[in-house]
């Protein structure tokens, strides 16, 4: 090797050797601020997440995805059922999100009730790696959890690497609204214990109803049915009565997979609620927009549901 | 195997250190291997026909220099047709059949034509453009034809430029496979320095931008004139960093090792007209239309009618070439009346602008100008259908209310940073040096914080889902 290549070999190494002790002070230092500071919010998306991973022990929970947030009213169950009651569902959330906080919550202690809410699009929706990304992405600040951290290290090993060698990489993409959540820039939503109201209603006028007939052929994701049964494999296994809704919905455009979601549910020998096409739900001023109820709608909802579960729940 | 993702960091690092630790007189067969490797990470089958190609081209070259006269001509016809006829195969096939169907329904007769079902290729419209570029030039006799089978497939495969260019020519590539390449540091910190800037256009700016952009062109209908030209204007920037983006890493991945590619944009937004815009946009391909299609047509050297006819069909030609599909077609043939209008305007304005033209104001205003018929044109680039673009259109013409659409508030705030930092940064090194740019500072301390700022953007800022790359599909 000549004298030149050597100087150059060494001049790369001390460069990569500055670059990387300043990288690792600046993540570490910007990465401990933004944990601090996520950790401490006490409204919105992410705080519902932590406080699903760390503090959920209510005996009915109640887990989903926006649906399940914003449609089931915790204190109409706990009139009904005089049990203590949270709503764990979480926007732009599917299955897979939800059978990972219920592993979670398990780990910690065991509710004796949960309800899983479900829709029509629920084999379709954010299938494929868009969904395991989706989960694992929210997921990834709650790694000190055991649980948690076999959950990513399952679904996706080398997020888990990306989040240990770079501890901004969790907060990919949230930071600006986690500033903005603590510092009150931006109004996180307020959820009242665990349900978050929607008011006013923005349903498009061009939209026509459809029924399960006029709805497209069904399309099932593998990895979102195996995560399904598994929520109700866990349920049973842990003798805890599982309860498969589907909430009231407006106008789907997506595949129809109810009859199969039913299928499987019964399979495990648990009850299917199915709501979605309940006549007095089709009226839209009680519909926020096409697939979420409003405040209106998700009261006259859980006062249904309540009641119908009630001598279940006692 | 996509450039943003962990498989091609890993792929980098494994090959840029074998490159360097074997002898040199294998450095070309390791990176032949590396390439194929690559390739066929997208469809391992597809590497035959590129085999294919690759073996036609190699043999015509060889044969283009030994014959004369008409056999010499029949030789680049194979060749040509050989490449030309894979694309019409993968890339046009369908699109054809379905027009042809249109036809036979409008003349009365009611036959479909079959699809194939077949997918295309990734980043065939370059590689078979850039086999095209070796035959010609051979034909021509700028190029000596390559003897070694080994070194010209590497002038197709080289897979920094393997999918998405830059469109190379073989009178840069083909010396510099035969060169040694030892390590060098400047060469190595270039190379670095571009990847990131590339990553960070890519990762930051172009697919967060595509969050906004894709959810207003999913729907054009619903939307009001504000958003959609928010819209439009977010996609400008989008397929530029997207498509630049990929130049960038491209370019410093084969500067690493000491190669030296064809820089492929040039600040296009800051072009002060659209024949500017074609000298700074995607500048591999305009120079190829230039010098194999709009020169043998004629140029400028015939009569002022075949003159604008042949922009018209190169540029019809160069959007065709960007997709099947009449929206590219559309955008071509905008950007050759483009050029047409200009050419007029010239003719009959000549000098009459001339005070104003080369101040700020007259700078300004004609950059402005422009960016605006550009991003018009983007419009059928990016639209789903020639109906979705005119709804957009006629959107905006009326002016339609309806609010303006924020998605997500972070998303747009990111957006908005990003494209800040993008364009101070084009801006410095438009109009000053480069040097005056921080990831070039004479400090050493400012170049590496710039450098972790840049890293750290990436990480809190980018879309790390591994989304494709715009220009993979052509």
């Amino acid at each position: 090797m000549s004298k030149q290549a050597v100087y150059h070999y060494i001049k790369m190494f001390e460069n990569i050797v500055i670059l990387t002790g300043t990288l690792f002070i600046a993540d570490r230092l910007i990465g401990h601020t933004l944990k601090k500071i996520y950790f401490k919010q006490q409204k919105g998306d992410y705080y519902q997440t932590t406080y699903a991973v760390d503090s959920a022990r209510q005996q009915l929970l109640i887990f989903g995805s926006s649906r399940a947030s914003h449609h089931y009213v915790s204190s109409v169950f706990e009139k009904y059922t005089n049990k203590s009651v949270y709503n764990l569902g979480r926007d732009g959330r599917n299955i897979l999100y939800s059978e990972a906080i219920f592993l979670q919550v398990l780990s910690n202690h065991k509710p004796d009730d949960v309800i899983l809410d479900v829709t029509p699009n629920e084999f379709s929706w954010k299938a494929g790696n868009e969904g395991r990304s989706v989960m694992v992405n929210t997921l990834l600040p709650y790694t000190y959890q055991p649980t948690i951290y076999k959950i990513i290290e399952k679904a996706d090993k080398s997020e888990l690497i990306l989040s240990k060698v770079f501890q901004t990489y969790p907060y990919n993409s949230i930071a600006v609204q986690v500033l903005g959540n603590y510092f009150g820039v931006l109004n996180g939503e307020q959820n009242i214990k665990g349900y978050v109201p929607l008011l006013g209603n923005k349903i498009s006028k061009e939209v026509t109803i459809q029924t399960p007939e006029t709805r497209n052929a069904v399309n099932n994701d593998l990895a979102l049915v195996n995560s399904f049964k598994n929520f109700l494999a866990l349920a049973k296994s842990n003798k805890i009565t599982c309860r498969v809704v589907v909430s009231p919905i407006y106008h789907v455009d997506e595949p129809n997979c109810l009859p199969y979601l039913k299928k499987i549910t019964e399979s495990y020998g648990l009850r299917f609620y199915d709501y979605s096409d309940l006549k007095i739900f089709k009226d839209s001023s009680l519909f926020y927009d096409n697939t979420h109820l409003n405040d209106k709608g998700a009261t006259i909802f859980s006062n249904l549901l309540a009641s119908n579960l009630t001598n279940d729940l006692k | 195997m996509l450039f943003n993702s962990l498989i091609f960091l890993n792929f980098f690092v494994v090959v840029t250190t074998l490159y360097f630790l074997v002898p040199d007189k294998h450095q070309w067969k390791l990176l032949l291997l590396a390439s194929c490797y690559f390739y066929m990470f997208f469809v391992p089958v597809y590497l035959l026909i590129l085999g294919f190609t690759i073996v036609i081209d190699y043999y015509a070259g060889i044969l283009i220099e030994r014959k004369t006269g008409s056999k010499k001509k029949l030789m680049l016809i194979v060749s040509l047709m050989a490449n030309v006829g894979v694309l019409a195969v993968f890339k046009y096939y369908n699109f054809i059949a379905n027009n042809l169907s249109f036809l036979l329904k409008l003349s009365g007769v009611h036959h479909h034509i079959p699809y194939l079902n077949i997918l295309l290729p990734i980043g065939l419209s370059f590689h078979t453009f850039q086999a095209m570029s070796y035959t010609i030039e051979v034909y021509r006799g700028h190029q000596k034809p390559e003897r070694n089978f080994g070194i010209y497939a590497l002038y197709v495969m080289f897979y920094p430029q393997l999918v998405a260019g830059p469109i190379e020519r073989p009178q840069n590539m083909l010396p510099q496979f035969h060169q040694k390449h030892a390590f060098n540091y400047d060469d190595v910190v270039t190379g670095l320095r571009k990847m990131l800037w590339g990553y960070f256009k890519k990762l930051v700016v172009a697919d967060r931008l595509a969050i906004y952009v894709n959810a207003v062109f999913h729907h054009p209908g619903k939307h009001s004139a504000i958003t959609l030209i928010t819209a439009i204007i977010f996609f400008s920037f989008q397929i530029y960093c997207d498509f630049s983006g990929y130049s960038d890493i491209a370019l410093g991945t084969a500067r690493v090792m000491g190669y030296k590619l064809m820089v492929n944009f040039r600040r296009p937004y800051f072009a002060t007209s659209i024949k500017e815009f074609w000298s700074r946009w995607h500048i591999s391909l305009s120079t190829w239309f230039r010098d194999y299609l709009y020169i043998p047509l004629g140029g400028n050297r015939r009569s002022i009618s075949r003159w604008c006819l042949n922009i018209l069909l190169v540029f019809m030609i160069s959007g065709l070439w960007h997709g099947a599909s009449w929206t590219f077609v559309v955008w071509g043939a905008l950007h050759g009346f483009y050029l047409i209008a200009g050419i007029f305007f010239n003719k009959v304005f000549k000098d009459r602008f001339l005070i104003i033209k080369n101040t700020v104001t007259g700078i300004f205003f004609r950059t402005s100008f422009t960016f605006m018929i550009v991003c018009f044109g983007w419009i059928f680039f990016r639209a789903n259908s020639i109906d979705d673009a005119f709804i957009i259109i006629r959107n905006i013409v009326t002016w339609k209310g309806g609010g303006f659409y924020i998605g997500s508030i972070s998303d747009i705030f990111y957006s908005i940073v990003a494209l800040a930092i993008l364009l101070i940064t084009e801006y410095t090194q438009e109009f000053y040096s480069e040097s005056f740019s921080l990831m070039n500072s004479r400090y050493k301390l400012v170049r590496h914080l710039s450098y972790v700022a840049i890293i750290l953007l990436i990480l809190l800022a980018g879309i790390l889902n591994q989304s494709q790359f715009i220009y993979f599909q052509f």
